[in-house]
Protein backbone atom coordinates (compact mmCIF):
# COMPACT_ATOMS: atom_id res chain seq x y z
CA UNK A 1 0.00 0.00 0.00
CA UNK A 2 1.32 3.38 -0.97
CA UNK A 3 0.44 6.69 0.72
CA UNK A 4 1.35 10.05 -0.82
CA UNK A 5 1.64 13.08 1.45
CA UNK A 6 1.86 16.51 -0.13
CA UNK A 7 5.02 18.33 0.95
CA UNK A 8 3.22 21.64 1.50
CA UNK A 9 0.71 20.06 3.87
CA UNK A 10 2.57 17.34 5.75
CA UNK A 11 5.89 18.01 7.53
CA UNK A 12 8.56 15.37 7.10
CA UNK A 13 9.16 15.01 10.86
CA UNK A 14 5.54 14.00 11.50
CA UNK A 15 5.73 11.32 8.80
CA UNK A 16 9.02 9.97 10.13
CA UNK A 17 7.70 9.82 13.69
CA UNK A 18 4.59 8.00 12.50
CA UNK A 19 6.71 5.50 10.57
CA UNK A 20 8.65 4.82 13.75
CA UNK A 21 5.43 4.38 15.72
CA UNK A 22 4.02 1.93 13.15
CA UNK A 23 7.21 -0.09 12.89
CA UNK A 24 5.73 -3.03 14.79
CA UNK A 25 2.65 -3.18 12.55
CA UNK A 26 4.22 -3.00 9.10
CA UNK A 27 7.38 -2.41 7.13
CA UNK A 28 7.42 1.19 5.92
CA UNK A 29 9.69 2.41 3.12
CA UNK A 30 10.02 6.15 2.63
CA UNK A 31 10.70 7.93 -0.67
CA UNK A 32 10.15 11.29 -2.34
CA UNK A 33 8.46 11.87 -5.66
CA UNK A 34 8.02 15.43 -6.93
CA UNK A 35 5.81 17.38 -4.54
CA UNK A 36 5.02 14.28 -2.47
CA UNK A 37 6.52 12.21 0.33
CA UNK A 38 5.68 8.57 -0.33
CA UNK A 39 5.34 5.83 2.26
CA UNK A 40 5.11 2.29 1.01
CA UNK A 41 3.71 -0.17 3.53
CA UNK A 42 4.34 -3.88 3.22
CA UNK A 43 4.15 -6.89 5.57
CA UNK A 44 1.16 -5.37 7.28
CA UNK A 45 -0.11 -7.06 10.41
CA UNK A 46 -3.31 -8.94 9.49
CA UNK A 47 -5.37 -7.52 12.35
CA UNK A 48 -4.95 -3.94 11.15
CA UNK A 49 -4.84 -4.48 7.39
CA UNK A 50 -8.14 -2.72 6.71
CA UNK A 51 -7.54 0.41 8.71
CA UNK A 52 -3.80 0.89 8.82
CA UNK A 53 -3.56 3.41 5.96
CA UNK A 54 -6.32 5.63 7.34
CA UNK A 55 -5.01 5.35 10.88
CA UNK A 56 -1.52 6.19 9.65
CA UNK A 57 -2.80 9.39 8.00
CA UNK A 58 -4.71 10.39 11.14
CA UNK A 59 -1.63 9.75 13.27
CA UNK A 60 0.48 12.04 11.07
CA UNK A 61 -2.15 14.78 11.39
CA UNK A 62 -2.27 14.41 15.15
CA UNK A 63 1.52 14.88 15.31
CA UNK A 64 1.35 18.02 13.16
CA UNK A 65 -0.95 19.67 15.68
CA UNK A 66 1.39 18.81 18.55
CA UNK B 1 -16.39 25.59 -0.19
CA UNK B 2 -17.79 22.85 -2.42
CA UNK B 3 -18.01 19.27 -1.15
CA UNK B 4 -17.79 16.17 -3.34
CA UNK B 5 -19.33 12.90 -2.20
CA UNK B 6 -18.21 9.36 -2.98
CA UNK B 7 -18.69 6.01 -1.24
CA UNK B 8 -18.26 6.40 2.54
CA UNK B 9 -16.35 9.63 2.19
CA UNK B 10 -16.79 13.29 1.39
CA UNK B 11 -14.28 15.81 0.08
CA UNK B 12 -14.24 19.45 1.13
CA UNK B 13 -12.32 21.93 -1.01
CA UNK B 14 -10.74 24.73 1.01
CA UNK B 15 -9.48 27.97 -0.49
CA UNK B 16 -6.12 28.78 1.20
CA UNK B 17 -6.66 32.47 0.52
CA UNK B 18 -9.65 32.42 2.86
CA UNK B 19 -8.52 29.87 5.44
CA UNK B 20 -5.01 29.44 6.78
CA UNK B 21 -3.30 26.07 6.90
CA UNK B 22 -3.31 26.29 10.71
CA UNK B 23 -7.09 26.56 10.67
CA UNK B 24 -7.29 23.47 8.45
CA UNK B 25 -5.01 21.57 10.85
CA UNK B 26 -7.09 22.71 13.82
CA UNK B 27 -10.39 21.63 12.28
CA UNK B 28 -8.89 18.35 11.09
CA UNK B 29 -7.51 17.66 14.56
CA UNK B 30 -10.96 18.21 16.07
CA UNK B 31 -12.40 15.58 13.72
CA UNK B 32 -9.74 12.90 14.20
CA UNK B 33 -11.93 10.88 16.55
CA UNK B 34 -14.93 10.95 14.20
CA UNK B 35 -13.37 10.44 10.77
CA UNK B 36 -10.24 9.50 8.86
CA UNK B 37 -8.86 12.69 7.39
CA UNK B 38 -6.52 13.09 4.48
CA UNK B 39 -5.19 16.35 3.06
CA UNK B 40 -4.09 16.99 -0.50
CA UNK B 41 -3.60 19.89 -2.85
CA UNK B 42 -4.85 20.33 -6.41
CA UNK B 43 -3.26 22.22 -9.28
CA UNK B 44 -5.10 25.42 -8.24
CA UNK B 45 -3.31 25.18 -4.87
CA UNK B 46 -6.63 24.51 -3.15
CA UNK B 47 -6.57 22.20 -0.13
CA UNK B 48 -8.62 19.03 -0.54
CA UNK B 49 -9.81 17.61 2.77
CA UNK B 50 -11.14 14.07 2.53
CA UNK B 51 -13.34 12.96 5.42
CA UNK B 52 -13.79 9.21 5.51
CA UNK B 53 -16.29 7.77 7.94
CA UNK B 54 -15.14 5.53 10.78
CA UNK B 55 -18.60 4.15 11.43
CA UNK B 56 -21.29 3.57 8.83
CA UNK B 57 -23.07 6.82 8.07
CA UNK B 58 -25.91 7.68 5.73
CA UNK B 59 -25.42 10.26 2.96
CA UNK B 60 -27.25 12.83 5.03
CA UNK B 61 -24.99 12.21 8.01
CA UNK B 62 -21.95 12.58 5.77
CA UNK B 63 -23.29 15.92 4.59
CA UNK B 64 -23.83 16.97 8.19
CA UNK B 65 -20.26 15.99 9.05
CA UNK B 66 -18.91 18.03 6.14
CA UNK B 67 -20.98 20.99 7.28
CA UNK B 68 -19.68 20.64 10.83
CA UNK B 69 -16.14 20.47 9.50
CA UNK B 70 -16.66 23.70 7.60
CA UNK B 71 -18.04 25.32 10.74
CA UNK B 72 -15.00 24.10 12.70
CA UNK B 73 -12.78 25.55 10.00
CA UNK B 74 -14.42 28.93 10.35
CA UNK B 75 -14.20 28.72 14.15
CA UNK B 76 -10.48 27.88 14.13
CA UNK B 77 -9.80 30.56 11.56
CA UNK B 78 -11.45 33.19 13.75
CA UNK B 79 -9.67 31.86 16.85
CA UNK B 80 -6.31 32.18 15.10
CA UNK B 81 -7.12 35.70 14.01
CA UNK B 82 -8.11 36.75 17.55
CA UNK B 83 -5.01 35.05 18.94
CA UNK B 84 -2.79 37.04 16.55
CA UNK B 85 -4.54 40.32 17.39
CA UNK B 86 -4.30 39.77 21.15
CA UNK B 87 -0.72 38.56 21.16
CA UNK B 88 0.81 41.79 22.50
CA UNK B 89 -1.78 42.09 25.27
CA UNK B 90 -1.23 38.44 26.28
CA UNK B 91 2.53 38.93 26.41
CA UNK B 92 2.07 42.09 28.48
CA UNK B 93 -0.18 40.31 30.99
CA UNK B 94 2.20 37.37 31.37
CA UNK B 95 5.14 39.77 31.72
CA UNK B 96 3.35 41.70 34.49
CA UNK B 97 2.47 38.47 36.28
CA UNK B 98 6.10 37.30 36.20
CA UNK B 99 7.36 40.65 37.49
CA UNK B 100 4.87 40.35 40.37
CA UNK B 101 6.43 37.05 41.40
CA UNK B 102 9.95 38.52 41.72
CA UNK B 103 10.96 39.61 45.29
CA UNK B 104 10.77 43.35 45.94
CA UNK B 105 13.66 45.50 47.24
CA UNK B 106 12.04 46.04 50.65
CA UNK B 107 11.97 42.33 51.37
CA UNK B 108 15.67 42.06 50.57
CA UNK B 109 16.44 44.86 53.05
CA UNK B 110 14.48 43.07 55.78
CA UNK B 111 16.45 39.88 55.31
CA UNK B 112 19.72 41.86 55.51
CA UNK B 113 18.59 43.31 58.85
CA UNK B 114 17.80 39.84 60.14
CA UNK B 115 21.31 38.65 59.24
CA UNK B 116 22.85 41.66 61.02
CA UNK B 117 20.78 40.91 64.15
CA UNK B 118 21.92 37.33 64.08
CA UNK B 119 25.57 38.43 63.83
CA UNK B 120 25.19 40.61 66.91
CA UNK B 121 24.52 37.59 69.14
CA UNK B 122 25.14 39.00 72.66
CA UNK B 123 24.06 35.92 74.58
CA UNK B 124 26.15 33.59 72.46
CA UNK B 125 23.22 31.43 71.43
CA UNK B 126 24.43 31.08 67.88
CA UNK B 127 27.89 29.83 68.93
CA UNK B 128 28.21 26.05 68.43
CA UNK B 129 28.66 23.83 71.51
CA UNK B 130 32.04 22.54 70.30
CA UNK B 131 33.51 26.02 70.15
CA UNK B 132 32.25 26.92 73.61
CA UNK B 133 33.55 23.70 75.10
CA UNK B 134 36.87 23.99 73.31
CA UNK B 135 37.46 27.43 74.86
CA UNK B 136 36.81 26.15 78.41
CA UNK B 137 39.07 23.13 78.06
CA UNK B 138 41.84 25.33 76.65
CA UNK B 139 41.57 27.71 79.61
CA UNK B 140 41.61 24.77 82.05
CA UNK B 141 44.68 23.24 80.45
CA UNK B 142 46.49 26.60 80.38
CA UNK B 143 45.83 27.07 84.16
CA UNK B 144 47.21 23.66 84.94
Amino acid sequence: MNIRFHKDLYPLKAIQKTMAAYRHLSTCVFSEKGRYYCVNMTRIHKDVERVIVDEFCNYVLSLIKE
Amino acid sequence: MPAKKSVNQIRVVVNPKLYSLEAVYGAAYAFLDRAYIFLDQNSKKEILVTLKQKEELSKKELDVMAGEFQNALLSYSLRNEISKNNRKIREYIVGRALIGVLPENEEIDESKEEIQEWKGDDLGIAVPWEKKFAKKTRTKTSRE
